[in-house]
């Protein structure tokens, strides 16, 4: 029996072998490229995803820990055709250069948000700080958070 | 293929560890072992997942005069403990620290215990605190104190059969209070370069004079260490602000560091009275 658990609201049961890691399981077997493998080590945050509501580097979760949970991938973001807002200001706000740690940061940022709603900017940079980012700086990346919180 | 064992209850896992202890890779978290695994320094054939004991495991409770923690309770959960933040304020401000968003999601204290890095970074706090692993097995239960618990680097107490279900410390007391500060190169994501804990007890009216006194010092030795000359003199006599530098070089006589791509040895170990003084001076300037 394989292990069961929600993935982008869709219910999917998976055969792979309880070690196998979440950004491989999804890249590989499920065709989900939108988390990116940087360092496969939990350092660059190119791979987060949200688990139950909470951002995890994926490169860190075995799939065998994952029964029963809600896995959100930035795939699943955006409804019925409609970006989320995150997603529409990082748009607005040109915060995307070469945008490989994009998807990640987005997903950073939505746990953030969800658990804090008027992060300060401080707080906003603590909320991604497990996510590196090489071309922007930060500093449009951080404006496109605020300008989703309004 | 490796196999993935998924128990239900405490009781599962404590038996599949009776029966094949030697073989099976315990994992919660798992940010240490995927990171091993995948570079090759640790082979693992068999793992023990105990992803689904969370009802049984994760926890943050006082109980007996204890803060209890759960050995499935994760790096964010004590950041959300109002219990954590008033009875262990330096387990607390290590979790503010502790890696990133992600690596707090899912790296657990009992996992930082059993990796038993020198440089892991709710030790220091934890054994200021007075902290012990509760060590159980089909057989028994038993607590060391972590004192006991560490021999060297990933060196600890514990044996092939047990599992650390809990995490315990004494209440703060009135008048207690800890803290831990640590130097690192960045600002997320660092190793700790050196660090120092406290867990001191102030005599009731004289702010400047103290009842008891943990130092514990980290990534300064193979294990995390208390400093005991450090901790005679601060509670025999009064302590001013000037005299904490001096205090903290008493403190810096238990380091035995190593240069490693972080640091040199001499440089961690003059970080100890610096360190130290950070703290202190925030105690002392409290009260």
């Amino acid at each position: 029996m394989g292990y069961r658990f929600m993935l982008n609201g869709r219910p999917v049961e998976s055969d792979a072998p309880g070690d196998r890691t979440l950004l491989d399981h999804l890249r590989e077997d499920l065709g989900l490229t939108g988390a990116k493998e940087g360092c496969a080590e939990g350092e660059c945050g190119a791979c987060s995803v949200l688990v139950d509501g909470e951002v995890v580097d994926a490169c860190l979760v075995f799939v065998g820990q994952l029964e029963g949970t809600e896995v959100l991938t930035i795939e699943g973001l955006a409804r019925d055709g409609r970006l989320d807002p995150l997603q529409e200001s990082f748009v607005r706000e040109g915060a995307v250069q070469c945008g490989a740690c994009i998807p990640g940061v987005i997903l950073a940022a939505k746990a953030l948000l969800a658990n804090n709603p008027a992060p300060s900017r401080k707080e906003i940079r603590e909320g991604i700080a497990g996510n590196l980012c090489r071309c922007t700086g930060y500093t449009k990346i951080v404006n496109a958070i605020e300008r989703a919180m309004m | 293929m490796t196999e993935f064992l998924n128990p239900r209850t405490l009781e599962e896992a404590l038996d599949a560890l009776a029966a094949d202890g030697d073989d099976l890779r315990v994992v919660s978290g798992a940010t240490d072992v995927v990171v091993w695994v995948r570079d090759g320094r640790m082979g693992v054939s068999r793992y023990l997942n105990l992803s689904y004991l969370g009802g049984e495991l994760r926890f943050i409770r006082e109980e007996d005069g204890f803060i209890e923690i759960g050995a499935l309770t994760t790096l964010t959960d004590l950041l959300r403990s109002d219990l954590i933040r008033r009875h262990g304020l330096a387990l607390w401000e290590a979790a503010a620290l502790f890696g990133s968003v992600q690596i707090r999601n899912r790296a657990t204290v009992a996992g930082n215990l059993g990796t038993a890095s020198p440089a892991g970074d709710t030790l220091p706090p934890l054994l200021a605190l007075g902290a012990q692993a509760v060590l159980e097995s089909s057989s028994g239960v038993r607590d060391v104190s972590l004192e006991k618990y560490m021999f060297g680097p990933g060196q600890t107490a514990r044996s092939s059969d047990e599992l650390i279900t809990t995490v315990r410390f004494p209440v703060m007391k009135e008048r207690e209070t800890s803290f831990y500060r640590r130097l690192d190169l960045r600002d997320a994501l660092a190793i700790s370069v050196a660090g120092v804990a406290a867990r001191v007890g102030r005599t009731p009216g004289r702010s400047e004079t103290f009842t008891s006194a943990r130092v514990a010092l980290g990534a300064v030795a193979p294990t995390v260490r208390r400093a005991p000359a450090a901790e005679s003199a601060l509670t025999e006599g009064p302590v001013k602000p000037d005299d904490l530098m001096e205090i903290g070089r008493l403190a810096a006589q238990s380091a035995q560091p190593i240069d490693d791509v972080r640091a040199s040895a001499e440089y961690r170990k003059a970080l100890i009275p610096g360190l130290f003084y950070q703290g202190m001076y925030d105690v002392l300037m409290e009260s």
